[in-house]
């Protein structure tokens, strides 16, 4: 109960910066690894999303001022760094925190889910509607 | 080459055995089986290098998170994080593909990041023969380049930058398979340090030896080391490894000045103690007096105010401070006082270099005047007497107390309880020793009484006659004086039988 209304304070903190459970698995990934120095079809495989998705909340973690990414790609690697959130830095932290256990994951993606349908409830098919859907795409060849 | 020339590692007993470092801008492979310590003998390198050398380092990996190493770094009290956030590390995740491409790129990013802290060092954990595109029995399976040119324009990359560049490197575990198969970047690397799990008996000891090293001496062998909580690397160099050639020559010699052996009666066959810096061996069975003749030799120091060093593998401090109080010596009050220090190593699994570096460091560092290590047959029995282990350890351990003028006595247990067929049995060192005590029962009757002869006695007149001597409790041993009357003629060897048996009989009067 408790941890369930931490992840919801989380996520009203977070507002509308957070939208896709892949928002959360990549913060989840840049958690573990700070500056990666990847090819997006790298990091999509690392996460487990299919590159246009990562690509999609690549651009609105990087609006957010949460993660910023080298300019020019002078190789097909770019260079992700992970920020400290700026005046931002308090929920991402706890974020960043209830996230690190699969237990936390897993409700954030819940809570995720219930937010985005329609009436703030799960839709059928259940909680993780949203999860199973962004998985659905995922890349797990290397790059070549 | 200059001391400036050299990058320290700062890995404890690391630089010493590399003679100062790893020359800058060299490239060097850490190659290791798994769990050989490569990763952590990279982070050390790096952390040593941005806190206690002012070179900023930058760490590159491609399997372990960063967050990870951050963690297991903590336990050694290496605080990545916040060398990260004071702008000394960066550690950045990356595939060993992109890795490759960054190298061979001017405007790299990877490099552009080393270059926003001013890095001088890298690490790189790690590559396998199979990254480099060929498997385990050298087979080229990258198909379009030779995994010999791969590592070539790698190791480039990394010169163009002058990094001096860390790269673990995953060997296979057997020596033979590895041994047999060309590793082309070793040729390529300046140098090449190899971590080793080695069995012994049914123990590991861990070991690194430096392959290669191009432009500087470096000690060569197998090293041992030990990864220490809290710590890091402790690296100790191979016991028999040459020292220092000036340091025989640095001793202070005295050829002159003897130290009493604080067993009453004894100087008298010693010819009034024993040379300053000399090797004494005190040889019998057990539970014929060592112990105690070697307890009375401290005690004596400390009477003096000379430093004692007491050494002790066969019974653990608790035993020794009671056998010493039992013949009233206060040796916990001595080691209270800093006068002696009391020096335990369970011989159980003994890693001789790791313990001889303890011994050097009490040395150097308490600079005893006198020393007792009890005792000599159990580092046999540790280290086996048929190989090279056990002289060369003795060897060393000599070496050390001379060159530091300690004048050490060394306890042996010779098994036999009556007489003795040889004086130190399979282990052969009594060459090396200046004199030799022999403690013997003899029995007389129901009673096995204690008898003292110096059997060797190095630039001394030696009278090699047998005393008997007495161990009283709270008191002591002493040497008995010799009950003949000083014009006595003696009775010629003629007049006995089994003298070199030493169980001689009167032979009747007329036979």
């Amino acid at each position: 109960m408790r941890k369930s209304k931490g992840v919801e304070h989380v996520l009203d903190q977070a507002g509308s910066r957070l939208g896709h459970p892949c928002d959360v698995d990549l913060l989840r990934f840049f958690r573990r690894h700070p500056r990666a120095l990847l090819t997006s079809e790298q990091l999509a495989a690392c996460v487990g999303y299919d590159v246009q998705k990562v690509s999609r909340s690549l651009d609105s973690l990087i609006g957010a001022g949460l993660v910023t990414r080298s300019p020019t790609p002078k190789s097909s690697a770019r260079m992700y760094v992970l920020t400290s959130g700026g005046t931002h830095g308090g929920w991402l932290k706890s974020l960043l925190e209830v996230a690190a256990t699969p237990e936390g994951r897993r409700a954030l993606l819940q809570a995720l889910a219930r937010r985005h349908s329609p009436g703030g409830r799960p839709e059928a098919g259940g909680k993780l509607g949203a999860v199973r859907a962004g998985r659905s795409g995922r890349v797990r060849r290397e790059a070549t | 080459m200059t001391e400036r020339d050299f990058a320290k590692t700062g890995i404890n007993g690391l630089d010493a055995i590399l003679s100062g470092g790893i020359p800058r801008g060299n490239l060097t492979l850490v190659e290791g089986a798994v769990g050989t310590g490569k990763t952590t003998l990279g982070l050390e390198f790096i952390f040593r290098g941005a806190t206690e050398f002012n070179e900023p380092g930058l760490i590159v990996v491609f399997e372990v998170a960063p967050d990870r190493l951050i963690r297991d770094a903590a336990g050694f009290g290496w605080d990545l994080r916040e060398l990260e956030r004071q702008g000394r590390l960066k550690i950045v995740f990356t595939t060993r593909q992109v890795f490759e491409q960054e190298l061979q790129e001017a405007g790299s990013l990877l490099l552009e990041e080393a270059g926003k802290i001013g890095a001088r060092r890298i690490f790189i954990d790690s590559f396998g023969r199979r990254a480099l595109g060929h498997d385990d029995n050298n087979n080229n399976n990258n198909g379009s380049r030779d995994p010999r040119d791969a590592f070539h324009i790698l190791a480039e990359g990394l010169y163009r930058e002058n990094f001096t560049a860390l790269l673990a490197h995953e060997v296979v575990a057997q020596e033979e398979v590895r041994r047999a198969a060309a590793v082309p970047e070793e040729f390529i690397a300046d140098t090449v340090l190899l971590l080793r799990l080695e069995p012994v008996e049914r123990a590991v000891q861990r070991s690194i030896e430096i392959v290669k090293s191009r432009g500087h001496e470096y000690q060569m062998g197998r090293h041992s080391f030990r990864i220490v909580d809290g710590r890091g690397l402790e690296v100790y160099r191979r016991v028999q490894a040459p020292r220092d050639p000036t340091r025989e020559l640095a001793a202070a010699f005295d050829p002159t000045t003897r130290i009493s052996s604080g067993t009453p009666g004894l100087d008298d066959l010693l010819s009034g103690g024993y040379f300053v810096g000399s090797t004494t061996l005190v040889v019998g069975i057990s539970g014929v007096g060592k112990s105690v003749m070697s307890l009375q030799y401290i005690a004596e120091g400390v009477r003096l105010g000379e430093r004692s060093l007491m050494l002790t593998l066969d019974e653990p401090p608790a035993q020794v401070l009671r056998n010493a109080a039992s013949i009233g010596v206060d040796l916990q009050g001595a080691i209270d006082r800093a006068a002696v220090r009391l020096y335990y190593d369970p011989p159980q699994e003994i890693e001789i270099d790791r313990h001889f570096h303890r011994i050097e460091q009490i040395v150097r560092e308490f600079k005893p005047r006198r020393a007792v290590i009890d005792s000599l047959s159990t580092y046999g029995s540790s280290l086996g007497a048929a190989g090279r282990t056990f002289r060369d350890f003795f060897h060393a351990i000599v070496a050390l107390m001379k060159e530091h003028q300690v004048t050490a006595i060394y306890n042996h247990e010779n098994p036999e309880m009556f007489g003795m067929s040889s004086m130190m049995g399979d282990y052969g060192v009594s060459s090396l020793v200046d004199n030799i005590i022999l403690l013997n029962w003899v029995e007389l009757g129901d009673v096995l009484r204690h008898a003292v002869t110096v059997s060797k006695m190095r630039a001394s007149p030696t009278s090699h006659v047998t005393r008997e001597c007495e161990i009283v409790n709270g008191v002591g041993m002493r040497v008995l004086a010799r009950a003949i009357p000083p014009n006595a003629q003696p009775i010629p060897f003629a007049g006995y039988y089994g003298l070199l048996a030493r169980s001689p009989e009167r032979r009747p009067s007329g036979t």
